[in-house]
């Protein structure tokens, strides 16, 4: 079992040079690509015929299910082949998802012309539907790129872990499920694919089936069953209304009258921002990031979490959005939003500057950057036709805070796997022993902090753009919002400061003197996904020219002001004035909370968001509790000695069982004994509702 | 030629079931029993393509007319109804090949199998008969058989759960009674369409009486289909009865007597008195207050058995609550529940009779890391329990969608609150168990698949695929569902 | 004890019971009665005789092969005659259609297949009772 101690010898058969082999392919296909996309009239007659195949490929569903179903696939085959060298087993993995980035790559002229659509009358009663508009694209192949470099890392990662037949099956499947989210043409598909996401992550978090573990994937778990019962109930209500939930047009909703549309919102903000990790549905991230294995929380974080707000953003465009005209009640919308993201972005920040535990922190960062998408959302629905920019803030954030979260948690990974510990205050001074990663953790916190020339300042960028407009042209009360983001940015400076200084520099701890470096085959997927973080940071414009400003033009914003607003400089003066001025801000408050010995402060125990929510049925089932059984007869029999309303260990889930457990002990006897009184009560209550009401009313 | 069938299939179960003293030895029954229900489910398809293409058809025994004699009426309602029985227990029966031998003595399984085939055999006369005190005649039979099965095991506890059983069916029997022998002092006729005719000018010269019959039937058939307060033998007879006799008692005995309320609503009385009424009012506090609280229950049990039959009172409630719609869209709705209810409880039960007797393990803290002994077992669980609450892709999910949009389609959103509710206490009870069974240490234990007979996992694979096969396609008997409704309610 | 007196006693009633019992199954379409209070009559003489002389002694002259067959046969023979009803006159346990004559009401052998179908009933409800009470006294 502790083969991995041994340093890997590099020959031709060694997992780090057929990985070197397979990624050096993939860089080089995706340049190739970019390029493509860029400028597609440079390629000539070979970029024709590329085209040409991709409308062809895009005339049938077959190669949107092939990518479905590929990751599955290779799931098999892994657990097949399960007698075979762990390097050929990760290989096939690695192989599919090239095979996946290239047959996304070649959709992307087909998608360029217009989106794709497939409509199935079968299916679930109503028909299912599958669509693939630039938006979707765009998603999609940011997931196909990350999931590969994370797989390439998981190679390494897993090889210590038990189970690994099962984590990488159940990765798959969620694989499946987001892709599946991200091209669902209609509401009921997504929300098929939404559950199936939940129980498929289940078995990630759960995974190392630690107390810890089980209990955070459980309330994992119970939160997305709750979101997904959230979307149920306005599925249910939108199909009431409209009659069906597809994603082909505008359903203008609020032309609805009465409290039915907000209703619905809020419906579907609770069930989407439980998977996103909003206030204050955010409880389980926190606890889940942590415990899962690294790849998966490089994944979930990365990934899993854009699927709620994908969700959300779809629900607005088709549901919310107007066809021609904007309404005011959409302003409405989009405070909510506002105020939300503003409030996740500040817990975020708070909690994260606290942590002690490396995943944690960054887990409260991804609740936090969360935030600053909803902000973008919130700014796209106030600023109505105006709202391209802040939309496309959002998006590009998105797609940043894919890419620098899913690097931090592989670095997190990595410190972890080779000293064992998450306690950031008993480690320091790694530096010297693990250049590489701290060189690739400083890139990736350069870039969530907002560092020009790295990719976080690009999209922090374009939303401080959203928000002076919304000064400019919404009220100066925004600029409220301003300072609180520019506040927000410092602290998202410090505790990455702090993050780095106690982890990498700072005084060394004598016990890690003899760690050294092995198995290079991780700081692979690293260091590319670093230079990428790099590249789009250098150049900001391209990204939004070919991805985003067309999704933006796609939908009903005014075009010529959402182009100019995204056609400035980065690199002018004033944005790098006040990052500068935020850097500074993020280093006056490490420093500062250093020095009062803040940096560790735990809130107190009864601070528990659950707690707070549900304390009144909780205390109301206490009072059933005492009255039914005030001689604690049962309750003593039973194993809830320690069972007291202050117990903030407890959760809700542990309360309600109590109170049925002792319910149940109590009076099922007796209504079992009772029988023949029960038939007689009943008999009369039954009569005298049916006869005697209907003479007198 | 063809009307012959409906009683050729009746006579044969009942010829099968007059066999069992033939033969102390097993064998003789068993095969006499899977014949005839195979034969039952050809000639059930038979009758419902035909029906459904036709029209129905109308028998009368002895040849005498309607007002003297007992009608049997195969619409698509019956029709409909008896294939889902038939085919449900042909699939049971092929589980029992597997599993009764380890849990009846030889000479028992001879008699279950006899008693079983009186059981289908009251079954088909329910659901065909027309005549008041004919389906008093057919609940009775039930009543007897059911209680049999249920103590078959002969063990001490089955005697006392039995016991009550019985005294509680027949409280509802006679009380069933009751309300018949009400109603034909009013009307003069024990065939339903006649007292239908009657009743509608009859009403308003005797509101009392009509009222009393309708609050006697109706308690008296709650009690049988253990609608909550009047639940309270299905525990007891759940956790005593063998596995086979649970998931039929569950899955098909208890809607059975829903469809009789349903046949006693539309058939009898007419929705315009039970509106008058105020029935669906009170079904619908009934079915609230068993949503709820079957849940509450089952959240206390440490008996998996019990658990689950918590679990069918809780449903049950959902059934009643698409019943207190009163329409034909309501019955689409039910009658759609009721399939995919048996399905899902019917696999639940399944596969604890396969726990129980293979790995004799009953309480739920038992269930640690049973996933690694009994993987096909518990995956048919999981995905049975998926569906139970509701997640998209199973039955379940389709169902509680129909019943949420056809609630909101007559604007009593309360409803939807309500399922929701419900659903999440399924998912408190049903996820742990599930997660029980996967995520836990299997230090030391060999993955591999089970050695459990191989009829019981083809009935649970069959059973599983059905519940996918509903909630992808549901289209399959969506058709067949409508004409049942429209049959009953009138076309909408 | 009185066995004695109670045997002779008991000798001396049981023929007169079974022959009432017999008398009320034949005259079903004729009197009030029939299968159902016949055979109960018969049954009760049965359950008579095995209260007085013992149970042993019922069982020999009553044995369960015998009462196996007559209760599965009275239904069996129902069904059969309900089905050659249903082959020969179109409806199930048709009468007059089934070409049995049906003779002038008020003779004893009149009324088609009605008398068949109660001599049938009274055998299996007596041989019925007889089993149950059987059982009952077995489980003590």
């Amino acid at each position: 079992m502790n083969h991995w101690m041994k340093a890997e010898k590099l020959g031709w058969k060694s997992f780090t040079v057929q990985s070197m082999i397979i990624m050096g392919f993939t860089v080089f296909g995706l340049s190739i690509f970019f390029a493509y996309v860029a400028s597609p009239a440079s390629f000539g007659t070979f970029g024709e015929r590329f085209a040409d195949l991709s409308y062809r490929a895009a005339s049938t569903p077959a190669v949107l299910l092939i990518i479905l179903g590929m990751p599955l696939l290779s799931a098999l085959l892994r657990i097949g082949l399960n007698q075979r060298s762990l390097t050929l087993k990760d290989e096939i993995l690695l192989v599919a998802d090239v095979a996946m980035i290239v047959l996304v790559m070649l959709l992307y002229p087909a998608v360029a012309q217009g989106p794709l659509r497939f409509v199935s009358d079968q299916g679930f009663g109503v028909g299912v539907s599958v669509q693939l508009n630039m938006l979707a694209y765009m998603f999609v192949l940011l997931s196909v790129v990350v999931w590969f470099f994370v797989m390439m890392f998981a190679h390494e990662y897993m090889k210590k872990e038990d189970h690994n037949r099962r984590f990488f099956l159940f990765l798959s499947l969620s694989y499946t499920a987001t892709l599946g989210i991200f091209i669902a043409g209609d509401l009921l598909t997504l929300f098929f694919a939404y559950e199936m996401l939940t129980i498929m992550t289940y078995l990630l978090v759960a995974h190392h089936q630690s107390k810890d573990s089980i209990e955070a994937a459980n309330e994992y778990l119970f939160m997305g069953i709750l979101g997904g019962f959230s979307i149920f109930v306005a599925m249910v209500l939108i199909y009431t209304e409209t009659g069906s939930f597809m994603f082909d047009q505008s359903y203008q909703l609020l032309a609805i009258p009465g409290a039915t549309p907000y209703l619905i919102l809020g419906l579907l903000i609770i069930g989407f921002g439980v998977k996103a990790g909003m206030f204050p549905l955010h409880v389980w991230l926190p606890k889940a990031h942590p415990v899962a294995p690294s790849p998966a929380s490089s994944l979930l974080s990365g990934i899993m979490i854009k699927v709620g707000v994908f969700g959300l953003l779809q629900s607005l465009i088709y549901f919310y959005f107007p066809v021609e005209v904007w309404s005011d009640s959409t302003g409405v919308l989009g405070q909510v939003l506002l105020w939300i993201g503003l409030v996740t972005m500040a817990l975020g920040v708070v909690f994260a500057i606290v942590q002690s535990d490396i995943k944690k922190l960054l887990a409260y960062s991804s609740v936090s950057q969360i935030g600053y998408i909803f902000l973008g959302l919130g700014l796209m629905m106030i600023l109505q036709d105006k709202g391209g920019v802040a939309l496309s803030g959002a998006l590009y954030h998105m797609v940043n805070h894919a890419l620098f979260k899913s690097l931090l948690f592989m670095v997190a990974g990595l410190i972890i796997l080779r000293t064992h510990e998450r306690n950031m205050y008993k480690l320091g001074g790694l530096a010297r022993h693990l250049p590489i990663t701290a060189a690739i953790s400083l890139i990736a916190s350069l870039a969530i902090a907002g560092m020009p020339l790295f990719n976080g300042f690009v999209s922090k960028t374009v939303l401080h753009h959203a928000i002076t407009e919304s000064i400019t042209y919404k009220s100066n009360l925004y600029m409220v919002v301003d300072w609180l983001f520019i506040a927000i940015s410092a602290g998202t400076v410090a505790y990455f400061i702090k993050f780095n200084y106690f982890i990498f520099f700072g005084p060394e701890n004598a016990m890690y003197k003899d760690l050294q470096v092995k198995r290079r085959s991780v700081y692979l997927p690293m260091i590319v996904m670093a230079l990428g973080l790099l590249m789009i940071g250098l150049f900001p414009n391209f990204l939004v020219e070919t991805f985003i400003q067309p999704v933006a033009l796609g939908l009903p914003f005014d075009a010529s002001f959402t182009v100019a607003g995204l056609d400035f400089n980065y690199f002018a003066g004033k944005e790098l004035l006040l990052t500068l001025g935020i850097w500074a801000g993020g280093f006056a408050i490490f420093f500062g909370l250093k020095a009062k010995q803040l940096l560790t402060y735990s809130f107190p125990d009864w601070l528990h968001l659950e707690f707070l929510l549900l304390y009144p049925i909780s205390a109301l089932m206490h009072g059933l509790l005492l009255l039914i059984d005030s001689d604690h007869e049962t309750m003593d029999k039973a194993t809830y000695q320690t069972y007291r309303m202050s117990n903030y260990k407890l959760t809700f889930k542990d309360h309600l069982v109590a109170f049925s457990d002792i319910l149940n002990q109590k009076y099922e006897g007796l209504i079992i004994k009772s029988d023949a009184f029960i038939y007689t009560l009943f008999l009369t209550a039954v009569v005298i509702v049916m006869g005697v009401l209907s003479f007198i009313l | 030629m063809i009307s012959w069938l409906p009683i050729v299939q009746m006579m044969l179960i009942l010829t099968i079931a007059l066999m069992s003293p033939l033969s102390k030895k097993a064998r003789l029954m068993t095969h006499l029993l899977a014949y005839g229900l195979i034969a039952n489910t050809i000639i059930g398809v038979v009758l419902l393509t035909h029906v459904h293409a036709v029209g129905p058809i109308v028998l009368s025994l002895g040849g005498h007319a309607s007002f003297l004699g007992i009608e049997f009426i195969i619409d698509s309602f019956s029709a409909l109804f008896t294939l889902f029985v038939s085919g449900i227990g042909l699939l049971i029966h092929m589980y029992s090949l597997g599993y009764l031998p380890h849990a009846l003595k030889e000479s028992q399984i001879a008699s279950y199998y006899g008693l079983l085939a009186l059981l289908y055999f009251a079954v088909f006369g329910l659901l065909y008969t027309n005549d008041l005190f004919n389906t008093y005649v057919f609940i009775e039979i039930l009543s007897i058989t059911t209680c049999a099965i249920i103590s078959i095991a002969r063990k001490k506890r089955n005697y006392m759960a039995a016991f009550r059983y019985l005294m509680l069916n027949e409280l509802g029997s006679l009380s069933f009674l009751m309300g018949v022998a009400l109603l034909y002092m009013i009307t003069g006729s024990l065939n339903m369409t006649m007292i239908m005719n009657q009743l509608s000018t009859q009403f308003a010269a005797y509101p009392i009486n009509v009222t009393l019959a309708l609050g006697f039937i109706g308690v008296g058939l709650a009690m049988k289909s253990a609608i909550f307060p009047f639940h309270e033998w299905l525990p007891d007879a759940h956790s005593s009865a063998p596995a086979p006799s649970s998931a039929l008692l569950s899955g098909v005995v208890v809607k059975l007597y829903l469809l009789v309320i349903v046949k006693i609503l539309f058939r009898v009385f007419g929705t315009g008195i039970a509106e008058t009424l105020n029935a669906p009012l009170v079904m619908m506090i009934f079915a609230v207050v068993a949503m709820v609280f079957g849940s509450l229950f089952a959240l206390g049990q440490k008996d998996i058995k019990r658990m689950l039959a918590y679990s069918t009172v809780s449903q049950v409630g959902y059934i009643l609550l698409a019943l207190s719609l009163l329409s034909t869209a309501g019955l689409e709705v039910m009658f759609f529940y009721i399939f995919s209810h048996a399905l899902i409880k019917g696999t639940l039960f399944l596969v604890t009779g396969a726990t129980i007797s293979h790995q004799k393990k009953r309480s739920l803290e038992s269930y640690k890391g049973l996933g690694y002994l009994m993987p096909l077992s518990m995956t048919a669980f999981a995905l049975a329990g998926f569906g139970m609450v509701g997640i998209p892709g199973t039955s379940g999910f389709v169902a509680k969608f129909q019943i949420a949009t056809a609630f909101l389609d007559v604007d009593q959103a309360l409803f939807v609150w309500v399922l929701i509710v419900s659903s999440i206490l399924n998912a408190l009870y049903y996820f742990p168990i599930i997660i029980n069974g996967f995520v836990t240490d299997n230090e030391g234990i060999d993955v591999h698949l089970e050695k459990v007979p191989w009829p019981m996992l083809v009935t649970l694979s069959v059973f599983v695929l059905g519940i996918f096969l509903l909630g992808v396609m549901p289209g399959v008997i969506m058709p067949y569902i409508q004409a049942a409704a429209e049959v009953m309610g009138g076309v909408s | 004890m009185n066995n004695r007196l109670l045997h002779t006693i008991v000798k001396m009633l049981l023929p007169v019971i079974i022959v009432y019992g017999i008398f009320i199954v034949l005259h079903g379409h004729l009197t009030p009665g029939g299968g159902f209070s016949g055979g109960a009559i018969l049954g009760t003489a049965l359950v008579l005789y095995g209260l007085a002389f013992g149970q042993d002694a019922s069982l020999k002259i009553f044995p369960e092969s015998v009462s196996k067959y007559l209760e599965s046969g009275g239904v069996l023979a129902i069904v059969v005659i309900g089905l050659v009803g249903l082959f020969v006159g179109g409806y199930f346990l048709s009468n007059a259609a089934t070409g049995v004559p049906l003779g002038t009401p008020g003779d004893l052998l009149s009324g088609g297949i009605i008398p068949l179908l109660m001599i049938a009933i009274g055998l299996k409800v007596g041989s019925t009772l007889m089993t149950l009470f059987n059982a009952l006294l077995e489980d003590e």
